[in-house]
């Protein structure tokens, strides 16, 4: 028990001195105020035919409870997978793989490390919640039961299964790192279906929520909405006080499936771990024939072109050095997946190309840019660029136009599609598109310093804009017209035009430090 | 108390281009210090990891107390330190959390490990920092932390791969005195490539080279073997370069416009030169060097 209790207490030190625990527990309280609009806010989070409830503990709490069984399995497995990660980087590997520890010990301690620190994001929003209920003043009478239970009953386990989940995925290989991220999104996504769908977890407060609003006002006939609206006015929002209900065997029975889950993803994990042993033996295969075409004749030739092409101007040198680090060890079945679909992207329709095939291609290449203002902490070569540095700001530059690069390569095929149709708003669109995605990318990994944040944040905004057209995310211009009336493409270029100048300014401020 | 190492082969890569980080190396590891010398990449750290049950080899067997410990690595994880040529710490934590956390990993009881880690904070010299986070550490005191971990739960076997690294002359001597005591009733193996951190401490001395253990002996007998092989030359700057082409040269000493020289070699290098007293970093300049003086300089004595 004293391994475990160790483990735990150094590990949980370890990942909550850092300033970065403390950005994370404001930014939950903050986003906790902001699900929470006043009636003449300009959006409205949880509407039920037109009705939300009176900011009371019964309602604040049954929806703090929703906020959290959608968003904190995502936010909080990105939180919380740098458990094992932690120990490979900050290279005590060693140190503990030569102790008696077992595998078992070890991950428990590790998986009570995250549900603490994940435990810890709840009495941060629940004390916001109270801040909340006191200051909009709906409902002055504070019932602490209300406020808590919904967190116990499905809040709670759902952290207890993520918990696993990032262990799990931290102790598969191949699950580790980007892709692991990626597949992650879409299980989040499925979670997320599944729960409002269900009749137990969240969905049961949903249905509960849903069932008394029809029996006291039935004469509306509006829709149930969880997520961010444009408010219509004062007066179109209509409140009534929900007394909330009383945890049930239906609820308590939500928890088993989430417990199952849990274990399961301990066990997988037990078995998967390799005790950060050594053991890897690389088999030299000798090289397929479309590898070696690929490299030899087309890549290498392609290079030998840009650098030509590049030689005269330290600025375009520069460019193709970038474009190489940041494709560099990636599979040669990523370059032909590109490929194809470059092809696919020269013969499908108009609408599948903008929906789904353009996205697609952009999605194939997460993991690629989402190296972008990172590699230098990664690399751990910061000083080495730092000395030999000609300019911070041309340096920020090459690597950005390096993935704005990648990114055009992505899309030529519907760059000539859409030329060939003359159809230039939407050539505008992704050109927009692809310095917002890239601005996007090079924030993200110069910021946090790991290219997590980006491999999560994109998959998201890919699924709500391009495949769900929601109009204001709708980066890519999918809905062509309507987003243009509204707006959108400016927003996204002021938007653009600012991350890129604030990740500038912290790369550059960062360099001058040395 | 004793390990066993028999026919032990590590390869990196399979298949046509195999790559040898431990080729066939047998060896039997008896209570006292034995140095383990090789150049960078001859396999020292190699071995080390196999030894720390980290990797696994591809052949071969080693036994610690008779136990095969390949088959059954916890066997030797309660009774091993280790200390690793690259290693970190959780910088957030002070030198004694860390050193708590590792004891903990390690099974050790809470007021056992206090105390070893107050007495080991006191022999390394860091009692001073033992509240203050890790990342304010030097590089020394962090080295130091990292050889205090490997000593907490009192191991039988010690292994130590460049432990002197980062260490300034007055650290490296205590370090060497904190080994001697040690000694006595444990199997030490410390690796380096100085071959003075060993010189004065080692009881036996095993020289690797490309993944082969090429020699095995006591200090003693390794100098014995280069006994008739060392000379001494005083020469002009102008013959440093062709001497340092075609022989050893262990050390060189400038002397007002000469070069006073330390040489290694099967035969007398030069008439002026002068058989010397060997050390052991000429025997191990000797057995893993290739070069053969050639026919001009030879039997000139």
């Amino acid at each position: 028990m004293n391994k475990v209790w160790q483990c735990f207490i150094a590990d949980f030190k370890q990942r909550t001195r850092q300033q970065s625990f403390i950005v994370t527990l404001l930014a939950m309280s903050v986003l906790t105020l902001l699900y929470f609009p006043s009636l003449d806010a300009q959006y409205q989070t949880v509407m039920v035919n037109g009705y939300r409830g009176i900011y009371n503990s019964a309602w604040l709490g049954a929806c703090l409870a929703m906020l959290n069984i959608f968003l904190l399995p995502l936010i909080c497995f990105y939180l919380i997978k740098n458990g094992l990660e932690l120990d490979r980087q900050s290279m005590t590997n060693e140190l503990i793989a030569a102790t008696p520890v077992s595998k078992v010990t070890y991950l428990f301690s590790k998986w009570c490390s995250n549900v603490l620190i994940l435990i810890f994001i709840l009495p941060v929003m629940l004390l916001t919640l109270i801040l909340i209920q006191l200051y909009y003043g709906e409902s002055y009478q504070i019932d602490l039961w209300a406020l808590i239970w919904p967190q116990l009953v499905f809040v709670l386990p759902t952290l207890l299964a993520v918990a696993s989940l990032a262990i799990m995925f931290e102790s598969i290989k191949w699950l580790r790192g980007g892709v692991g991220n990626v597949i992650y999104f879409f299980l989040w996504t499925g979670f997320m279906v599944q729960n409002i769908q269900g009749v137990s977890g969240a969905g049961a407060i949903l249905s509960s929520i849903r069932d008394e609003v029809i029996e006291r006002f039935p004469l509306q006939q509006s829709s149930t909405h969880i997520g961010v609206s444009i408010s219509e006015g004062v007066d179109a929002i209509k409140t009534f006080n929900w007394q909330g209900v009383e945890p049930t065997a239906l609820h308590l029975w939500s928890i088993v499936p989430l417990l199952i889950i849990c274990l399961t993803c301990f066990i997988l994990a037990v078995i998967f771990f390799d005790r950060f042993s050594q053991n890897s033996r690389t088999e030299n295969k000798p090289s397929s024939w479309l590898k070696r075409v690929l490299t030899t004749q087309i890549i290498r030739r392609l290079d030998v072109l840009f650098a030509l092409l590049s030689k005269n101007f330290s600025f375009t040198r520069l460019l193709r050095l970038e474009l190489k680090l940041l494709l560099k060890g990636h599979s040669t079945y990523w370059a032909i997946g590109l490929l194809v679909l470059n092809i696919v992207q020269l013969f499908v329709s108009k609408q599948l190309l903008v929906s789904i095939f353009l996205p697609m291609s952009w999605l194939w290449c997460v993991l690629v840019i989402s190296q972008l203002g990172q590699l230098e902490k990664q690399a751990n070569t910061l000083e080495l660029i730092t000395y030999s540095k000609s300019s911070a700001v041309l340096q920020s530059l090459t690597s950005y136009s390096a993935a704005w690069v990648l990114l055009a390569m992505a899309s030529m095929g519907s760059v000539l599609r859409f030329a060939a149709m003359t159809e230039w708003m939407l050539l505008i669109q992704l050109i927009i598109a692809i310095s917002f995605t890239v601005s996007l990318a090079y924030f993200c990994g110069a910021f946090t310093g790991t290219k997590r944040m980006f491999e999560v944040l994109y998959p998201a905004l890919w699924y709500v804009g391009p495949i769900q057209a929601a109009l204001y995310v709708d980066f890519f211009g999918v809905n062509s017209e309507a987003s243009w009336q509204a707006g959108i493409p400016y927003y996204f270029v002021a938007i653009t035009v600012v991350l890129l100048l604030l990740t500038v300014r912290a790369k550059s401020t960062r360099y001058s430090m040395y | 108390m004793h390990l066993d190492i028999q026919s032990l082969s590590h390869q990196y890569q399979s298949g046509k281009n195999a790559t040898f980080a431990i080729k066939s190396l047998s060896l039997k590891v008896e209570p006292g210090i034995l140095g383990l010398l090789g150049s960078n990449g001859a396999g020292k750290s190699s071995l080390m990891r196999i030894l720390a049950t980290i990797t696994k080899p591809s052949q071969g067997k080693i036994f610690w107390q008779g136990q095969d410990i390949i088959k059954s690595p916890q066997l030797l994880r309660n009774e091993l330190g280790y200390l690793p040529q690259y290693f970190g710490v959780y910088d957030q934590l002070s030198g004694i959390e860390f050193l708590q956390y590792m004891a903990g990993l390690k099974g050790l009881d809470e007021p056992l490990a206090n105390q070893r880690i107050k007495d080991l904070l006191d022999k390394l010299n860091l009692s001073h920092a033992a509240h203050i986070p890790l990342k304010g550490y030097s590089g020394g005191m962090k080295q130091r932390i990292g050889i205090a971990q490997a000593l907490l739960n009192n191991p039988k076997l010690l292994i130590i791969d460049e432990p002197t690294v980062g260490l300034d002359p007055q650290e490296r001597a205590n370090f060497r005195q904190l080994l001697t005591e040690l000694a006595n009733d444990r199997c030490i193996i410390f690796s380096t490539h100085i071959v003075a951190d060993v010189e004065s401490i080692a009881d036996r001395i095993a020289i690797m080279q490309t993944g082969e253990l090429i020699q095995s002996e006591s200090p003693q007998e390794l100098q014995n073997k280069v006994a008739n092989k060392c000379w001494q030359l005083t020469a002009n700057f102008s013959e440093l370069k062709n001497i340092q082409h075609n022989f050893i040269v262990s050390h060189s000493l400038r002397k007002e416009n000469k070069v006073e020289l330390n040489i290694v070699a099967d035969y007398c290098p030069d008439v002026r030169a002068i058989s010397r007293t060997p050390s052991l970093e000429d025997a191990y300049l000797y057995f893993t060097s290739n070069r053969v003086p050639q026919a001009d300089f030879s039997r000139a004595c």
